[in-house]
């Protein structure tokens, strides 16, 4: 409720702000034509006559529009100022003389500013006369509409003209730098922004707070020979798992992995979906069809299947590398790219295909533009909202289902540090003993603490992007 | 309608066509050597590598595999069509009849996860829509949230490690002990191979209910992702109907407004539901293979993550195109309900 109260505060001050201006530009031109006609030159009073029209009619349909945002109590207010400010502009119009035209349009002018004294303060929204009053020391509202009017002596009128003359300010939009970030400032983005950070602290701290002994620093070193876990200790903070595993250097370094993983699928899966949606949707016809089959055969092999079927094919001990470095993530995180890359693809063509019907980019193309220059300089620019959306919430996706495969024991090598390892080793220890079904909980928990955290605060970040760049799924 | 049906069918040898030709490109990937020895079957007792190779070489002349790429497709393409799809040293069968003997208790967990997960889908997700911002609405999307967000594997080993290591209730794998006898006696007859339909077929209701309550876990942990997605789906879908003109018409004209959701809304949003179809039953058969580790449980799924372990090829591909048939199946139904709930499809 309230943020639809704000967005109406918003629109209603946006509509007085213009109206605003309209209503100053209209009071100048009434300044100049009066000065004008001082010096009867008709010849230049003409075109003023039609600018003076001109922003009469802006008046209007400002408020015409404003209508709409208004409560009932408003409505009525704003619909009677329309009336005059209509017939005003009709009336003038139609005079031939100097003197009614003037006349009609200084009713305008009334009109308007009874309007603005009326709701502007209501919606909080100053009015630039009373800034530039207060501004020259004048208070009070009776300035407003008075200083110029036909009642009052010419003598009396041109000096303030010539004063309005001097640059205004112009109205300010309330609230331009709060409303970029206001939106983003949702709890469940806030929290997941912290989540995610959490996880890169730890990720960029790695070598610091759990200095790799090996070679690779994806190897969890192995003290002894204990099978039993031993609990956390000094030196072990998190203690021990199955065959003296360190948990807490297999937590540190896990989330290291995990935004490897994480960042090199999503990224490769939005550079083909990019490309591949691109081609599709600005060629269309036949490469379309072709891409858009090609995308359908893919959508056809769900992802564990067909990551299993690539680990069997080129997996660690099918290149013998059994006892060494670390293939087996880059085989998961090239499998999990080559069949997961169809969404992003579906999501660029179709913003693809929205914004080449667009007209400015049929006036690119008349202009004589090569594809290439239209789709990189005009069409990519407007693809990527939702492809963040994407990303973000696939981030912590694609960590969960890597951990998966290392979880079912396809890690392809003991001591890989990874959090679905960890588990794969702990889960053998969840049951606990008769007397303590927890006792041996930090062979589980961590890990799973850290597949949980991770995945929601991705997600949580993905749901709040959403909401913000799409607020019609709200 | 007839005519979109046909235009749809003709679609399908397409992605068969595309589908074999991905996993080909893959296989072709491998050495000789390799492929060969899925046709070479193993023979129980042990062979010297001389007498491996002459297997291996002999499996590789028979079956033409020193032939150029298409004619080795075009080949591999008939076997697949006749059902040799190789045999598989891990499960000492061949892998057709492994996956085939395997799959009654995967459908059953499929069809224990999808079919309440679905009815619940849609009906939560309307009703989350008609109290748009309201408590109801919070809480369903609360739990949509926690239901795609927490990893399934990880829930199921929590469902197991608090409702059957503490609490007891809810053993894993597909049977108790006590059952065994009787399932595997002569009286109780297999008419299906799950355990649930055959124990009603048998008008045995302890089977039956212990079937049902070793399925509970494991249904709810896998279903609860794609509850999740169908949730979320139904509901904003709901939300776009529902700020239609024709609705605002029905609802002016003073259609009552139980007649005007299910009249005019729920089948109008039921179509983006319907099209995510073919997505969830992927989805179902990337978590098969995770909750049937997790739970014990000797489908698919498991016996496939199993057969990885050793590097067996054969199941890798049998599973694969196994999963994709199902896949290309089910979205062929869902587009096919698609074009029966949604008229305007028929028109072109």
């Amino acid at each position: 409720m309230d943020r639809s109260d704000d967005r109406q505060r918003e629109a209603v001050s946006r509509s007085l702000a213009h109206l605003d201006l309209y209503y100053h530009s209209l009071r100048l031109m009434g300044q100049k034509l009066l000065s004008v006609a001082d010096r009867s030159t008709a010849a230049s009073s003409g075109v003023l006559y039609e600018r003076c029209l001109q922003l009469g009619k802006e008046c209007s349909s400002i408020l015409r529009l404003l209508r709409v945002h208004l409560d009932a109590e408003d409505f009525g207010l704003c619909e009677s100022t329309l009336n005059r400010v209509n017939l005003g502009v009709d009336r003038a119009s139609r005079a031939r003389e100097h003197a009614p035209y003037m006349v009609n349009i200084w009713r305008v002018l009334e009109a308007v500013a009874e309007f603005q004294v009326g709701i502007a303060s209501k919606y909080g929204y100053e009015t630039l006369s009373e800034r530039t009053e207060l501004e020259r020391g004048l208070v009070g509202r009776d300035a407003t509409v008075g200083t110029v009017g036909p009642a009052r002596a010419q003598a009396e009128v041109v000096p303030a003209g010539v004063d309005a003359f001097k640059p205004i300010p112009l109205p300010a939009f309330r609230r331009p730098r709060r409303r970029r970030i206001q939106p983003f400032l949702r709890p469940g983005l806030v929290a997941g922004i912290l989540i995610v950070l959490a996880f890169v602290v730890v990720s960029l701290a790695a070598p610091v707070i759990a200095p790799p002994e090996g070679e690779d620093a994806y190897t969890i070193p192995e003290d002894g020979y204990g099978v039993q876990p031993r609990p956390p200790r000094p030196g072990y903070p998190l203690g021990t798992t199955e065959r003296s595993f360190d948990v807490f250097y297999g937590i540190v370094w896990g989330t290291h992995l995990a935004f490897r993983i994480g960042l090199s699928v999503t990224v490769g899966r939005a550079l083909i979906g990019v490309i591949v949606g691109l081609v599709s949707g600005y060629y269309g016809g036949f490469p379309d069809a072709l891409m858009m089959r090609i995308t359908d055969a893919f959508l056809a092999f769900p992802i564990v299947p067909a990551t299993l079927l690539m680990l069997t094919f080129f997996g660690p001990t099918r290149l013998g590398r059994a006892g060494g470095q670390s293939g087996v993530d880059s085989i998961i995180i090239l499998s999990l790219i080559l069949f997961g890359w169809m969404q992003y693809a579906r999501l660029v063509r179709g913003n693809v295909l929205a914004e080449r019907a667009k007209q400015y980019v049929e006036a690119a193309v008349s202009i004589g533009a090569r594809a290439p220059h239209v789709i990189f300089r005009h069409v990519l620019p407007n693809v990527p909202q939702g492809l963040f959306v994407l990303v973000a919430s696939d981030i912590g996706a694609m960590v969960v289902l890597a951990a998966v495969f290392t979880f079912l024991g396809l890690a392809g090598r003991r001591g890989l540090a990874d959090w679905g390892w960890l588990l794969y080793v702990g889960r053998n220890w969840i049951i606990g003993t008769p007397s303590n079904a927890f006792q041996y909980w930090y062979t589980y928990l961590p890990p799973i603490a850290a597949i949980v955290l991770f995945s929601v605060g991705w997600n949580l970040i993905g749901d709040g992007l959403r909401d913000v760049l799409d607020p019609r799924l709200r | 309608m007839i005519q979109y049906v046909l235009r749809r069918l003709l679609t399908l040898p397409i992605i068969i066509f595309l589908v074999t030709l991905i996993l080909f490109s893959l296989l072709w990937q491998l050495p000789v050597e390799v492929r060969a020895g899925v046709y070479v079957p193993q023979t129980g007792r042990f062979l010297t590598p001389e007498e491996q190779a002459g297997l291996v070489e002999r499996a590789i002349r028979i079956h033409g595999l020193d032939n150029p790429w298409p004619v080795q497709y075009a080949n591999w393409l008939g076997l697949l069509v006749t059902g040799s799809w190789g045999y598989s040293p891990s499960w000492q069968q061949p892998v057709l009849e492994g996956l085939l003997q395997r799959a009654p208790a995967t459908v059953e967990l499929l069809l224990f996860a999808m079919v309440p997960s679905v009815v619940l889908a849609l009906a939560l997700g309307s009703f989350a829509s008609r109290h748009r911002n309201r408590f109801p609405d919070h809480l369903i999307r609360g739990a949509t949230f926690i239901g795609w967000a927490f990893p399934s594997f990880i829930l199921g080993l929590m469902l197991m490690n608090v409702f059957y290591a503490w609490l007891g209730w809810f053993p894993p794998e597909r049977l108790s002990i006590w059952t065994g006898p009787i399932v595997h006696s002569e009286q109780f007859r297999s008419y299906t191979g799950m355990y649930t339909v055959d124990a009603l077929l048998n008008l045995d209701l302890r089977i039956f209910w212990d079937a049902v309550k070793h399925l509970v876990l494991p249904a709810f942990a896998l279903a609860l992702a794609q509850w999740a997605l169908l949730t979320r789906i139904m509901r904003s879908s709901m939300l776009d109907i529902l700020g239609e003109d024709y609705v605002t018409t029905a609802r002016s004209k003073g259609v009552p407004e139980r007649r005007v959701v299910g009249l005019h809304v729920r089948r109008n949003a039921l179509l983006p539901v319907i099209s995510t179809g073919a997505v969830a039953v992927s989805m179902l058969l990337s978590g098969v293979v995770v909750i049937e580790t997790v739970f014990s449980i000797n489908g698919i799924g498991r016996a496939a993550a199993e057969a990885m372990m050793f590097t067996d090829v054969p199941v890798a591909v049998g599973f694969a195109i196994f999963t994709c048939i199902v896949v290309v199946i089910a979205s062929l139904i869902a587009d096919l309900l698609y074009a029966a709930a949604d008229p305007r499809v028929r028109l072109y």
